[in-house]
């Protein structure tokens, strides 16, 4: 204050560099309309991606993420704030691949479901050892409960914050920690051994 | 732990699903396919479930009872059958080759048949549901009893019932029949009709409005008392314009059937009713010796407060009071006469004593604040200003939050 400049209220954000296009597209002052067909546009890859860090399988990842833009469609209206869709979108594909995950433990526990690998679902800049590890690690996982698998693939395959989880699961920041620790420590012990 | 949860995270920035242009195409064109097939899977899943809910409704409405549905395979009011049978268990029996049964009306509220001959009737109770047997000569309303109608040869009526209880009333008598008991209830030849030979009935042709032209064919007196007794009740000569001595007068000439006083009134032709209810020579029932049914009684009066007569309705509502002082409807009839006494003629003081025994009929019945009420006003008015207000003083303390509460402080001089 005492230089004379005054303290802006005011701070500009740069977008997500996830999605520069979306401030631009999606801006409430810009007349465009919410079709889900740009929404498909601009947020399928993004739902995709969550998906298979969920799943671990790239060939189910086209189902989950037609049933979850089916699911938009659906309360495509309810959006007032285009910015709060891609948070949106990443609950839908959550609980549609938690459901998609429950239907697989149920076709592995009758015996129909087969085992994947689990090596080919990173990029090709992808090293051999990060790769190896993350096969053994989805093959872990699908021993695991549903909710603490997901739990624990979202904060340490997906990056995301605790309170983001909760959200995602829909389930309190206690029960995410708690289920995150459950499988951490089956995931320690199984890979240590393995 | 740490180590390999940082290990994971660092490999898990790999983990990108190869979305290419195509890729996204195909997605997109089965994203649409499934949309289709979505919204048929809705469209059939939700007439399925409408589908259950009406077949269950219909199932449930079945068992609860309330709707009668015809089961029989003819069509209803179509031609005359020897057995007519209700979903609700209702069952309508021709005991003999040459009776007929017809159904002309089967609504949920009422269902009307016609008999020529004999035929046992077992009712299932429906006090919403109206079940009406006619004759030729006699008329059956019941809610749920056992019991047989037996047209004879020589126009006599043989009644037996199986259980329940009827009251049957002919040729300006009348007689209770308890289960088990029967009766032959005989009723003066119709000159027009000297043959007694059994007549097929033929199909209606007030199909379409059954009530109507019946009524205007079979003046029924017929009704349900209030203690759920039901009544049987032959036309009377009177109201079919029929001599009382048909033997002995000269036959009459053939005159096209006049509707009853009481079916006009139904009807709300309450001028043409008046005219032939206080005409001794057209069929009033005063003529009787009888005792005459309160709810005739009423209708009577109403009959004349309607047609702009109501001093003449103050006769049989005094009748009604003095003959049934314990009917359930006397207290009705002692207000309206109070109300007739004081608005239409002007007698304040026997309107007061009037609104007072309708009162004292009922204490804690329906009327008796109006009553009690518009004692108050009818006092006030006969100049009986004491007794206005002390009347007046009894409503304030009875009902404090009455809705005659202003007239009564104004009229008892509460103010």
């Amino acid at each position: 204050m005492s230089s004379g400049t005054p303290t802006p209220h005011l701070r500009l954000c740069p977008p997500p560099a996830s999605s520069p296009g979306l401030v631009a597209h999606l801006a409430p002052d810009l007349p465009t309309p919410l079709t889900i067909e740009r929404l498909f546009v601009e947020y399928a890859g993004y739902v995709a991606t969550v998906v298979l860090r969920v799943l671990g399988r790239d060939h189910e990842v086209d189902d989950v993420v037609q049933e979850v833009f089916l699911d938009a469609m659906g309360g495509l209206r309810a959006i007032q704030n285009p910015a709060a869709v891609r948070g949106w979108l990443k609950t839908i594909a959550v609980r549609k691949a938690c459901r998609h995950l429950r239907k697989r433990r149920l076709r592995a526990f009758l015996g129909l479901d087969h085992d994947c690998c689990y090596e080919h679902i990173a990029d090709p800049g992808c090293g051999p050892e990060e790769r190896a590890l993350l096969g053994r690690v989805y093959r872990q996982l699908d021993t695991l409960p549903v909710g603490d698998r997901v739990a624990w693939t979202l904060r340490h395959v997906d990056g995301e914050p605790l309170e983001s989880i909760a959200t995602l699961c829909g389930c309190s920041l206690a029960t995410v920690k708690r289920r995150i620790s459950a499988a951490q420590a089956v995931l320690e012990r199984k890979l240590r051994h393995g | 732990m740490a180590d390999l949860a940082e290990r994971v995270r660092a490999a898990g920035s790999h983990v990108t699903a190869p979305w290419t242009p195509t890729r996204a195409q195909e997605v997109l064109a089965q994203l649409k396919v499934k949309k289709v097939r979505r919204t048929q899977r809705r469209v059939a899943g939700i007439t399925l479930l409408v589908v259950a809910l009406l077949g269950g409704a219909l199932l449930g409405g079945k068992r609860l009872g309330p709707v009668v549905q015809v089961t029989q395979t003819q069509p209803q009011a179509q031609r005359p059958t020897h057995e007519v049978k209700l979903s609700d268990g209702s069952l309508a029996r021709a005991l003999d080759e040459t009776s007929q049964l017809l159904l002309v009306t089967t609504q949920p509220e009422r269902v009307l048949i016609r008999l020529h001959g004999t035929a046992s009737f077992q009712v299932t109770k429906n006090p919403q549901r109206l079940y009406r047997v006619e004759t030729e000569r006699v008329a059956v309303e019941v809610l749920g009893t056992r019991f047989t109608v037996s047209e004879r040869p020589d126009r006599s009526v043989h009644i037996a019932v199986s259980e329940g209880r009827v009251r049957v009333l002919w040729d300006n008598k009348q007689r209770e029949l308890g289960a088990g008991s029967s009766g032959e209830f005989a009723v003066a030849a119709d000159p027009s009709k000297p043959s007694a030979k059994p007549r097929p009935i033929d199909p209606p042709a007030e199909v379409a409005a059954p009530t109507e032209a019946l009524a205007a064919r079979t003046p029924i007196l017929a009704s349900t008392e209030p203690g759920g007794r039901h009544v049987l009740q032959t036309p009377t000569r009177s109201a079919r314009s029929e001599p009382a001595t048909p033997a002995k007068s000269p036959p009459l000439p053939l005159l096209p059937p006049r509707e009853s006083w009481q079916s006009l009134a139904e009807q709300g032709k309450f001028e043409q009713a008046y005219k032939q209810a206080f005409d001794p020579s057209a069929g009033s029932p005063f003529v009787r010796d009888g005792e005459i049914d309160p709810a005739e009684l009423l209708l009577l009066a109403d009959v004349a407060r309607f047609s702009g007569h109501p001093s003449d309705a103050v006769l049989p509502l005094r009748r009604l009071m003095k003959e049934h002082p314990r009917d359930p409807r006397s207290p009705l009839a002692s207000f309206t006469l109070g109300r007739i006494l004081l608005d239409d003629l002007g007698q304040p003081r026997e309107a007061a004593q009037s609104f007072r025994h309708a009162e004292d009929l009922d204490p804690d019945g329906p009327l008796s604040q109006d009553a009690l009420g518009r004692e108050v006003e009818a006092w006030s008015r006969a100049g009986e200003q004491s007794l206005a207000h002390s009347r007046a003083e009894d409503y304030v303390r009875r009902y404090p939050t009455g809705r005659r509460l202003r007239s009564v402080r104004r009229y008892g001089d509460l103010d």
